[in-house]
């Protein structure tokens, strides 16, 4: 009893200090166990996360057969669960009073100021990830391994700054917006595809003799070169100056989108119209119907790879409260993953656009039948769709690579892990923010896997998980959920995860 | 253990997720401000396009105002102004109608009178001495006396028959055959009885005439007489021969004696039933005349003529039933100056101008026969019938047997034959007429059921002439008084006949109110009273059936007309000094009806030239100039569609408007002030069980400077503002009408001049507040 305390306080204490980042790749079991898994994902998906695990010998089997993993991640600081239950849940009338003032009060003042900090410049940010690995197979050996794995990945990134909160909240209020107050967005979308070869083997070429407790150690390296198949990518980051004087509404404002494919040709076609003629609308030019068309063919290709050695080795003679005669095997690892970048280069171009629009409605030049029917045609046509592109040598994108440390002591039923990592960008759900993953996963009866896990550090705050499943020798089925605690500080995650159809021979 | 280890790792699992943040159902309400400029110094001209305050550009105004830059000059001054097409009723009626009876003729032979029985000059016959008394003078020398004597025994028969090679046989009805016998013989006939006889068969024909000293005729040597034969009815005059007896006294026989000689046969008075007989050309001529009605139109003098635009000269079949072919030529010397197309209407017609239709030469009428029936077209003649008569004569020769063939020259002629024919004018329209027109009253207006009674208020009968324009207007306007405003009546027309017209018209504004336009006796004694008195031919028209119009809800004016039939274009202005057009206007009626009665040549007694078809092509115009005074305001009220039910409510949803403000600030250069009031009716056209009302939005007119017109130096500035509170703003989803009553004022009921150039300049910008729950 004592034991499991200290190993509860252990977990939550953990998750109360700041450790940081991940963008690793996932499963069923090591979502549940804390998105860690470094030292103990095997079989084909440690392809994406330590290429060297393909050694391990955690399942009995030695061939391994995975469809439809299928996982899913969301998170950042603009999902703030915490200020939202705070604000939002409780019949409040968000408004407040003296806006405009130093003296401005109430629950809008205070919800804005929470969840974006005082500055209407801040910015909270909002990843999603869905990783699908529509298969993937894995032969263990003796002193090698290899696999075979799949992947998709499709990451949007939504980031806003305070300003663009504050006139979502307040609408068009001239006592709030009496001075420039910033107000901005951006996004980003990628999707791309990878086919990973994988490999391991034992590094016997030398003894390595027992240290202290440990024994029997065998050390093991990999590498998972892999192809990438670029989907589709886009980005927009939109910035501008919004304000509102003298009954006049005025936005200052620039953007910039990069884009491929269709979308890109339509908008360069549209700008090359509109400049012969202003009455060229954006609408005849883009039709977002067309933009399936890119899926046909690869956007971008590029390679990457993930490489990992793993030290693993016999630790039974460790006496550990409740598990003091169970075997007991501590693996630690370390891996680079991600490594590589994508070049999206068919027909790439950078639009600009920048404006300074002041509306003062209907004057002595407007006619008023067609005024305020054409009003929105005219600000997305005149105003905000007038911009100029440029052809691009292509959108690079680097992986969200990573490096990631981690350790894992199995004892029986056991699995306990902790993993370390960070982010070498921001990429998605990559955070140069490191982060600490806490695991543990119990087999009762020795197939019903019950995971649990901790994230600290990274995109979000920290982020509780478990896990349920069934894992026989040759048959897995499981999933794992992930959430936060508290997101007022760093915002929330929310995370899901189901292994597919895992059978082992 | 194994069991405790588990429940305490499932006991950390629950614990770790109970602890974990998760997000509640939302539950907030949301308040945000939209606060949006809509107007900047947007200026509205009262009139102009589409954003003028009147937008004389729609298809309802945009011929409704005209601008008058004459009346004030520096200043439009605006003028509503209508012209509409009136659709007076066909005058045609008017021009007058001439009917001709259809006329036969019909030439009998008659009676024949037979004269000439010779073809040739020469004596018929002669006898010598010795035929007469029997002595040859070869054997008896001259001198020898030749005692008393006759030849009663042995008279001298002639068949003077051999030599009337033209005459065949007659029946005689009576008269006298004169023989002329000269006596060569060389002494003296004591007496000498001639008798006509049948050479066949010796029968006497007729009487007998003696020449005898006893009747002073004595026909003594070298004397010619003349024996006048008469004859009875029923006398067959065949193998004609003359019988002479003769008696003498003693005479020496002549040493040369001649002869006694028939020189001649001639008939006196002479005439048959039937002759059988070559006939020399016998020619014949009759004329008859065809009456035109005086109805309604008279030819009085030679110069009064028709211009036929239609009609038809029917000859019926000429029927000639006797054995010679006819040259008949029948001229009417009244149908003149006809086109060509008259004249090759028909092959026969062989002059135009008079009419003149020939069956001469190769188109003789042959013997016994009949011709067809003759159509000549009578479009573009002349009738000059004074009198109101057109005569026509025919002309016909027989044909000269004498002529023809051997074998065919004798031909058997009876007294009863005849030609006969018939001449019909018919159909007769016509485009142009001079003479004396009679008076003619006419309807103007389609007559439902021909009954000469037209009906004011059906819809059948009368002229419903709407007035686009001042429909919306006069549906919306109460208490209007235009200054002086006018009707006119444009007319082009052809009549050069004084021509009346006496007509009611009725309008009718938006509210069914009806005014009548009347005429009143001018103030100038020169203008034309267009006032319609009881005793003026106004019968027939009536406001409903057997309810008549009083003469005192009528006017009646005179159209100007040229006398020579040109057309001509003239206006007929009805104003306040000889109508109630200012009452009539001031109603501004969407509709007005017509009917009227055109009385034509009122006493009938003129001349006058009408021409077909008659021409009067009327248009009525409105002329409203925009000078008003309101001694009470003028209440303008329009209910207009407005479905707001799209309009977020919290009675309804989780959102809607707490709170809502309209700002106006305006510079008003109208010279009147408008107070408007606004309220939000229901589908059953009703108030919200809590009404919601604008009522206090008021804009303050400009000053008025001389001639009525704003001052552009002195215009209002001013503000105002419509609010509305959360709850009204929660129920105005319920909007399905929205009834905008408008009151427009003159300074102190002040006339004002309205210009087109006075304008209203606004900003307008909205304050809302929007709430919206989320739970």
């Amino acid at each position: 009893m004592k034991k499991t305390i200290v190993l509860l306080l252990l977990t939550i204490g953990l998750t109360a200090t700041s450790a940081f980042s991940q963008s690793r790749h996932y499963t069923s079991q090591s979502l549940g166990m804390g998105s860690g898994g470094t030292a103990y994902v095997s079989g084909f998906n440690s392809n994406f996360i330590n290429p060297a695990n393909l050694m391990l010998e955690n399942q009995r089997a030695n061939v391994e057969i995975g469809l439809f993993n299928f996982g899913l991640k969301a998170g950042g600081t603009l999902a703030n669960v915490a200020v939202y239950n705070k604000y939002l849940t409780s019949n409040n009338i968000i408004t407040s009073e003296n806006v405009g003032t130093s003296n401005e009060s109430g629950i809008r003042y205070d919800m804005l100021n929470e969840w974006f900090g005082e500055s209407s410049a801040n910015e909270r940010e909002l990843s999603t990830t869905v990783s699908i690995a529509p298969i993937g197979v894995s032969y263990r050996g003796k002193k090698q391994a290899f696999s075979l794995a799949t992947r998709i990945r499709i990451t949007e990134d939504l980031t806003i700054n305070k300003g663009m909160a504050e006139l979502l909240t307040y609408g068009l209020d001239s006592d709030k917006f009496s001075t420039r107050t910033p107000v901005g967005f951006s996004t980003n979308t990628i999707s791309f595809a990878e086919i990973s070869i994988g490999y391991s083997r034992e590094l016997d070429f030398f003894e390595i003799p027992d240290i202290a407790f440990a024994e029997d150690i065998r050390l093991f390296a990999g590498i998972a070169p892999k192809y990438l198949y670029g989907i589709y990518t886009t980005s927009m980051d939109f910035n501008s100056f919004f304000s509102m004087q003298d009954n006049n509404i005025r936005h200052e404002f620039n953007y910039s989108l990069e884009t491929i494919g269709t979308l890109s040709t339509q908008l360069q076609a549209y700008e090359e119209a509109y400049d012969l003629d202003n009455d060229a609308e954006l609408g005849d030019y883009v039709d977002t119907g067309e933009l399936t068309d890119d899926f046909s063919s690869p956007q971008a290709t590029g390679l990457g790879m993930d490489i990992g050695v793993t030290a693993q080795m016999d630790v039974s003679s460790l006496a550990v409260p409740l598990f003091i005669k169970a075997p007991k095997r501590l693996t630690v690892s370390m891996s680079l993953t991600d490594l590589g970048s994508l070049n999206f280069d068919q027909d790439a171009s950078s639009v600009f656009g920048e404006g300074d629009f002041t509306y003062t409605g209907a004057g002595n030049d407007d006619d008023l039948d067609s005024f305020f029917s054409n009003l929105s045609d005219s600000l997305q046509n005149d105003v905000y769709g007038q911009f100029n592109s440029d052809q691009t040598s292509g959108i690079e994108y680097s992986l969200p690579s990573m490096f990631n440390f981690g350790t894992s002591l199995q004892m029986g039923n056991l699995l306990l892990a902790l993993d370390y990592g960070v982010g070498f960008n921001n990429n998605g759900l990559n955070s140069d923010r490191s982060v600490l993953n806490l695991g543990a996963q119990y087999k009762i009866l020795g197939f019903l896997p019950i995971r649990v896990g901790t994230r600290v550090g990274g995109y979000s705050s920290a982020t509780y998980s478990v896990g349920l499943g069934l894992d026989f020798n040759n048959l897995e089925l499981s999933f794992g959920a992930a959430t936060v605690s508290n997101s007022e500080s760093y915002g929330s995650s929310l995370g899901a995860a189901w292994s597919g159809l895992v059978i082992r021979f | 253990m194994q069991i405790q280890k588990q429940f305490l790792f499932l006991l950390a699992t629950i614990l770790l997720f109970v602890g974990c943040e998760v997000p509640k159902q939302p539950d907030f309400r949301t308040s945000q401000k939209v606060e949006a400029p809509l107007l900047f110094d947007k200026s509205f001209q009262l009139m102009g396009g589409t954003d003028a305050l009147i937008d004389t550009t729609s298809e309802d105004l945009d011929s409704l105002f005209v601008i008058d830059k004459n009346t004030f000059p520096n200043n439009e001054f605006i003028t509503i102004s209508k012209q509409q097409d009136f659709d007076f009723g066909d005058l045609n009626d008017a021009i007058p109608v001439i009917n001709v009876d259809p006329t036969s003729f019909e030439s009998e032979v008659g009676e024949l009178e037979i004269t000439d029985f010779s073809s040739g000059d020469g004596a018929l016959g002669e006898a010598d001495i010795e035929e007469v008394t029997g002595n040859n003078p070869d054997l008896v020398p001259a001198g020898t006396p030749i005692p008393a004597g006759d030849n009663s025994q042995n008279p001298v028969r002639l068949a003077i028959g051999q030599n009337t090679d033209f005459f065949r046989s007659a029946v005689i009805k009576g008269g006298a055959l004169e023989i002329e016998i000269t006596n060569n013989l060389g002494f003296d006939f004591a007496t000498a009885d001639v008798q006509v006889i049948d050479t066949v068969t010796n029968n006497p024909i007729g009487s007998s005439a003696t020449f005898s000293a006893a009747n002073g005729n004595q026909l003594t040597d070298t004397d010619t007489e003349i024996a006048s034969i008469n004859f009875s009815q029923g006398d067959e005059l065949t193998n004609l021969g003359v019988e002479i007896t003769i008696s003498w006294d003693q005479f020496n026989f002549p040493a040369d004696p001649g002869a006694l000689t028939v020189n001649s046969v001639v008939g006196n008075g002479l005439v048959a039933s039937e002759v059988q007989a070559a006939l020399d050309e016998q020619d014949f001529s009759t004329t008859s005349t065809a009456n035109f009605n005086d109805d309604e139109f008279v030819f009085s003098d030679p110069s009064h003529f028709v211009e036929l635009k239609s009609g038809q000269v029917i000859i019926a079949p000429i029927v000639n039933q006797l054995e010679f072919g006819i040259d008949l030529v029948i001229t009417f010397t009244d149908i003149r100056s006809c086109p060509a197309t008259a004249a090759t209407s028909n092959p026969f017609v062989t002059n135009a101008d008079p009419l003149t239709i020939s069956y001469t030469g190769s188109n003789r009428i042959a013997r016994s026969a009949a011709t067809d029936e003759a159509v000549i077209e009578l479009e573009g003649c002349e009738i000059r019938a004074n009198g109101n008569e057109v005569s026509y004569t025919i002309d016909s020769n027989t044909e000269n047997t004498k002529n023809a063939p051997q074998g065919q020259q004798i031909r058997t002629i009876n007294e009863t034959q005849s030609i006969s024919s018939s001449v019909e004018i018919s159909n007769l329209a016509i485009s142009r007429a001079t003479g004396i027109v009679r008076e003619q009253s006419v309807l103007l207006n389609d007559d439902e059921g021909t009954d000469e009674q037209l009906s004011l208020f059906n819809d059948e009968e009368a002229q419903i002439t709407e007035i686009d324009g001042l429909d919306e207007l006069s549906n919306q306007l109460d208490n209007l008084d235009f200054t002086n405003p006018s009707l006119t009546i444009d007319y082009t027309t052809n009549i050069s006949i004084p021509t009346t017209i006496y007509g009611a018209f009725v309008g009718t504004n938006g509210q069914g109110e009806q005014v009548y336009l009347r005429g009143i006796p001018p103030t100038d004694p020169n203008a034309e009273d267009l006032s319609v008195d009881p005793n003026d031919p106004i019968d027939g028209l009536n406001k409903r059936l057997n309810q008549p119009l009083n003469a005192s809800e009528m006017v009646k004016f005179t159209l100007d007309v040229d006398p020579d039939g040109n057309t001509t274009t003239s206006s007929i202005r009805f104003d306040r000094t000889n109508t109630n057009v200012d009452d009539f206007l001031n109603n501004l009626p969407s509709d007005i009806r017509f009917i009227g009665r055109a009385v034509i040549n009122e006493g009938g007694q003129d001349e006058a030239t009408i021409i077909d078809p008659l021409e009067f092509d009327p248009e009525i115009s409105i002329d409203i100039p925009l000078a008003l005074q309101t001694d009470q305001p003028v209440s303008y009220e329009d209910t207009l569609d407005q479905d707001l039910g799209d309009l977020p409510s919290r009675e309804t949803g989780t959102t809607g408007l707490s709170e809502g403000r309209i700002i106006i600030e305006y510079t008003n250069g109208l010279p009147l002030r408008v107070d408007l009031m606004i309220e939000f009716w229901d589908e059953n056209y009703q108030p919200f069980t809590s009404p919601v009302t604008i009522d206090d939005v008021s804009l303050i007119g400009a000053e008025i400077g001389p001639n009525g017109f704003s001052v552009d130096t002195l215009l209002t500035q001013n503000a105002t503002e419509i609010a509305l509170s959360g709850p009204e703003l929660d129920q105005l989803y319920k909007t399905r009408f929205v009834k905008v009553t408008a009151s427009l004022n003159t300074k102190g009921g002040d006339e004002v001049r309205l210009r087109t150039t006075d304008t209203v300049t606004l900003s307008v910008r909205a304050d809302l507040t929007i709430e919206a729950e989320v739970n």
